[in-house]
């Protein structure tokens, strides 16, 4: 789970890769995961203009302000 | 220097010395993340609109005050803000009880949201909202930790830390999130099979033999 997110060590992660070529019911249920992340990946939303024109507001006044 | 090529670090830089467009650009990488994430958890958009401003305006004090501390990588940093901001507004309006789970961990104990509510019914207009609905269903620890791994970029080691659970309970959470969400979505037929072939929904799904939560 952590060589899916990037966690693990290179050194680790290249045991991983190494183990991944090697076991076929490995590589399977990794990339059962796989898909079910990239599938997460696509799920975002967006904020409404306003709400962005709003924090823009701000972030312009906060820098005036100290600046 | 083309700010969509600086790191989130150089453009946090930029803006302490009054680059605007240095947030801007911050805020267009950023948002669609956490927004996402602070509407999965509280499921009301115009709640998560005031919860997404809140997060960033934090944001901006912390950076223009000077105390943003840059040992921290600025996504998980924002994330355990907007974080932090959604479980506090569960905590001020108490909707349901406080459940102890059976690990101990009481994070998450306000957050056990009403996953049958009318709106979740009114999506799944398309693919995506059906994913998004099916995340939705998932048990509570198990979809925190999605949306905390996925949306508000925190590692495994900091979720486990912030849900006072260890790093394996994490892990398996995720693990079990995901495998839950492929069986949600080939059982509510979530794909499109013009988009996704026909073997990926025949692909074998081990039954879970440990802990589900």
């Amino acid at each position: 789970m952590r060589y899916l997110y990037h966690e693990t060590p290179e050194k680790e992660a290249e045991e991983i890769r190494k183990a991944l070529l090697n076991d076929p019911d490995l590589k399977r249920k990794y990339l059962q995961l796989c898909e079910g992340k990239s599938e997460i990946d696509q799920v975002r939303l967006e904020p409404s203009s306003k709400s962005l024109l709003a924090i823009m507001s701000y972030a312009r006044s906060a820098v005036k302000e100290k600046h | 220097m083309r700010k969509s090529r600086c790191s989130d670090s150089q453009l946090v830089a930029l803006y302490q010395n009054g680059d605007e467009k240095a947030f801007e650009e911050l805020l267009g990488r950023h948002k669609s993340k956490i927004y996402t994430a602070i509407y999965l958890i509280v499921k009301d958009r115009y709640v998560a609109e005031d919860l997404l401003q809140e997060t960033f305006i934090k944001a901006i004090r912390t950076i223009q005050d000077g105390r943003y501390n840059e040992e921290g990588k600025f996504a998980p940093w924002i994330g355990r803000i907007a974080h932090n901001l959604a479980i506090d507004h569960f905590r001020k309006n108490k909707r349901h009880p406080e459940i102890i789970l059976e690990d101990g961990s009481q994070i998450f104990n306000t957050l056990n949201f009403a996953d049958n509510s009318i709106e979740s019914k009114q999506l799944a207009k398309d693919a995506k909202a059906k994913i998004r609905s099916l995340i939705r269903e998932l048990p509570v620890e198990q979809k925190h930790v999605l949306i905390m791994r996925h949306y508000l970029d925190m590692s495994f080691q900091e979720i486990a830390d912030r849900t006072g659970v260890s790093i394996n309970t994490a892990l398996g959470r995720m693990r079990y999130a995901l495998i839950n969400l492929r069986k949600k979505m080939i059982k509510n037929s979530a794909y499109d099979k013009d988009l996704y072939p026909e073997r990926f929904n025949a692909v074998f799904i081990p039954r879970d033999s440990g802990e589900g939560g």
